[in-house]
C-alpha cells in the first residue's frame, strides 16, 4: 500500500503546495509517497507528477494505494480523475479562496472557486476520511453533508525559512532603496486579498502619520489586468515608495522579512495565516483584519474588525512603527502562537487521522 | 490556532483607542472629510474602467534604429531576385536609373540626417527632464508635502490643546 497525495495546482510558495511537501516527507517515513497535480508549476517539474503519471503506474490499477486529495479551488479534471478511481480516498479540505474579480482575462478561473464547493459535495460518496485544516472549513465540510469531520491544521514550518540566509540580489536591491520603516505583506496579489486596501492604508499613513514608511506587497500577481488598475491607483497617489515586487523565493522572502519593520495582511481569508506564522517567525510584529474568524491567532496581531476602513489600518500600523511597548507584545504573542502552531503537532495529527483509514 | 490569551483584552482595548484616535484626528480636522470614500471612489472609477497606465514607449530603440537605416545607399538595394535570370534585368535598370536613384537618395539623406539629429536631442532633453522629475522635483515635492502634513498636524494638536484649555477654564 502506498500513500499518495493528489492537487489541482503545484507552485513553489503556494500554501497548499507548501504543506502537501512537508506532508511527502513525513509520509516517506511510512512507505512510498508521491505528490501529483494536474498543473505543475515548471519550478516542480521532475519533483512533482502529474494525474497521467499517476493512472500510468503499474501499481494504479491494483487500487490498493491511499490518494490524499487537498481540495481548495476546484479543478473538474481532478474530480473526475477521482470519482473515477477505486483507491481510498482521503480529502483534506483547504479553505476555498473567495471568487476572484472578473477583471481577468480567464473567466474559467474565476468559475473555479464555485465549483470547488461542487467538488467537494460530489466527491462526499467516495471520502472515506474528510479532514479540514480549520472550523470554518469543516463546518462547510458538514453543511454539504460531510458527517464526520476532524481537523487537521496545516504543518507551517516557518523555522525551515528563518534558517535561510537572506538572497543577495533581494538584499541588496533592499539596502540601496530602502531608507525608512519597511511595512511588508506577502501573499498572491488578487481582489479578495485586497492590496487596494493596503495602498489606500498605506497613503493615509505616509501622508498624515509616518512619512518615511516604505511598503511591499510581495507575491505573484496572476491577473495583469488588475496588477495594471493597482498600478495606476499607486502612481495617482503618487506612493512610489509602494513597492508590488512580484514573486519571491524562499531566501528572498527571508531577506523581505529580515527589513521588515511590520507584517500587515487586508486579506480577510485564512489562506492569510502561513505568511503571518512566518512573520511572527521573524519577530515581525503582525496587523491584521479580522475577519477570517477562526484560525487567526489571538493575542498574536493587532487584530482590526473586517471593515474597509484604511484610517484605522494605518493608525494601528504607525501605533506598531512607534511603540516600542506594543511592538514587543505582538512579538511575544507571535512566538507563542509559533508554539501552538508547530509544524510536529499540525502533522502529528495528520498522521493520527490517517491511521484510521490504513 | 492560538486560544483567546492573556493578552486578547489589551488588543481589544488598544484597537478601541485607535478608533478613538482616528475619530480625534477627523474631528481636528487632520483627514480631509470623506478621505476614506474618495480614497474607495477613486479606485473603483480604476477598476470599472480598467484603467492602467500608458506603456512607456523606447525611443531609444527606435532611434538606433532611424540610425542603423542611415547612410541611403544604392548599394543597399537588393537586386537579388527568386525567379531565374530576374537579378541580371534588375542589375540592368538599376544601372540605367542609377542618376535618378542617386539624386533621390541624396535629397531624401539631406532630410534624414538633420530630422534624426533633432529627434536624438529632442529624446534626449525628454529624458533629462524625466531624471529632473524623478531625482529632484518629486522628491522636493515629497519633502514639501511631508512640511506641509506635520505643520498641519501641529497645527490641530495646537488648536485641540486650546480647546481643552479653554474647556478646563470655564
Amino acid at each position: 500500500m502506498e500513500i499518495h497525495q493528489i492537487l489541482a495546482t503545484a507552485s513553489p510558495g503556494d500554501p497548499v503546495t507548501d504543506a502537501a511537501l512537508d506532508l511527502r516527507a513525513v509520509l516517506r517515513r511510512i512507505g512510498p509517497s508521491e505528490i501529483f497535480a494536474h498543473a505543475v508549476d515548471g519550478a516542480l517539474e521532475g519533483d512533482v507528477g502529474r494525474l497521467a503519471d499517476y493512472a500510468a503506474r503499474p501499481e494504479a490499477g491494483a487500487g490498493r494505494d491511499v490518494l490524499v486529495y487537498h481540495a481548495s479551488t476546484g479543478e473538474p479534471a481532478v474530480c473526475s480523475f477521482l470519482l473515477e478511481r477505486r483507491e481510498r480516498l482521503v480529502l483534506v479540505a483547504h479553505p476555498v479562496p473567495p471568487a476572484v474579480h472578473p477583471v481577468g482575462v480567464d473567466p474559467g478561473a474565476d468559475a473555479l472557486p464555485a465549483h470547488g464547493l461542487v467538488e467537494r459535495r460530489a466527491l462526499r460518496q467516495r471520502v472515506s476520511l474528510a479532514l479540514a485544516v480549520s472550523e470554518p472549513t469543516a463546518a462547510e465540510l458538514r453543511s454539504l453533508g460531510y458527517g464526520d469531520v476532524a481537523i487537521a491544521p496545516l504543518p507551517v514550518d516557518s523555522g525551515r525559512l528563518l534558517a535561510l540566509p537572506s538572497e543577495p540580489a533581494t538584499v541588496a536591491h533592499i539596502d540601496e532603496h530602502l531608507l525608512g520603516p519597511l511595512v511588508l505583506s506577502v501573499g498572491p496579489v488578487l481582489p479578495y486579498t485586497r492590496p487596494d486596501l493596503l495602498l489606500s492604508a498605506y497613503h493615509v499613513l505616509v501622508t498624515y502619520l509616518v512619512p518615511d514608511a516604505y511598503l511591499a506587497v510581495v507575491g505573484p500577481c496572476p491577473d495583469a489586468g488588475y496588477r495594471g488598475v493597482l498600478e495606476s491607483y499607486r502612481l495617482q497617489l503618487n506612493l512610489h515608495r509602494a513597492w508590488f515586487p512580484g514573486p519571491a523565493g524562499a531566501a528572498g522572502l527571508a531577506a523581505w522579512f529580515r527589513a521588515a519593520a511590520v507584517y500587515v495582511t487586508a486579506c480577510d481569508h485564512e489562506d492569510a495565516h502561513p505568511a503571518m506564522l512566518d512573520a511572527m517567525a521573524f519577530d515581525v510584529p503582525v496587523v491584521a483584519r479580522a475577519g477570517g474568524g477562526a484560525g487567526r491567532p489571538a493575542g498574536a496581531a493587532l487584530l482590526l474588525p473586517p471593515d474597509d476602513d484604511p484610517t484605522l489600518l494605518a493608525e494601528a500600523l504607525a501605533e506598531v512603527l512607534a511603540d516600542d511597548g506594543t511592538r514587543r507584545r505582538l512579538v511575544d504573542g507571535g512566538r507563542r502562537c509559533r508554539a501552538e502552531a508547530a509544524p510536529e503537532r499540525a502533522r502529528a495529527a495528520f498522521l493520527a487521522h490517517l491511521a484510521g483509514v490504513v | 490556532m492560538a486560544s483567546d490569551s492573556a493578552d486578547r483584552p489589551d488588543i481589544d482595548s488598544l484597537v478601541a483607542e485607535l478608533r478613538a484616535r482616528v475619530e480625534a484626528r477627523r474631528a481636528a480636522g487632520e483627514y480631509p472629510p470623506g478621505l476614506e470614500e474618495s480614497l474607495e471612489a477613486r479606485f473603483r472609477h480604476l477598476l470599472r474602467h480598467r484603467i492602467t497606465p500608458a506603456r512607456p514607449f523606447d525611443v531609444r530603440a527606435q532611434l538606433a534604429r532611424m540610425a542603423a537605416a542611415l547612410p541611403l545607399q544604392r548599394a543597399r538595394i537588393p537586386l537579388s531576385s527568386a525567379r531565374p535570370a530576374a537579378g541580371a534585368l534588375h542589375r540592368i535598370i538599376a544601372r540605367a536609373v542609377a542618376r535618378q536613384t542617386e539624386g533621390i537618395l541624396q535629397q531624401v539623406q539631406d532630410f534624414a540626417e538633420p530630422a534624426g539629429e533633432s529627434i536624438t536631442a529632442l529624446a534626449e532633453a525628454v529624458e533629462r527632464l524625466d531624471r529632473t522629475l524623478r531625482d529632484e522635483v518629486i522628491p522636493a515635492l515629497d519633502a514639501v508635502i511631508e512640511r506641509q502634513a506635520a505643520a498641519e498636524r501641529a497645527a490641530a494638536a495646537a488648536a485641540a490643546g486650546e480647546a481643552a484649555a479653554r474647556g478646563r477654564g470655564a
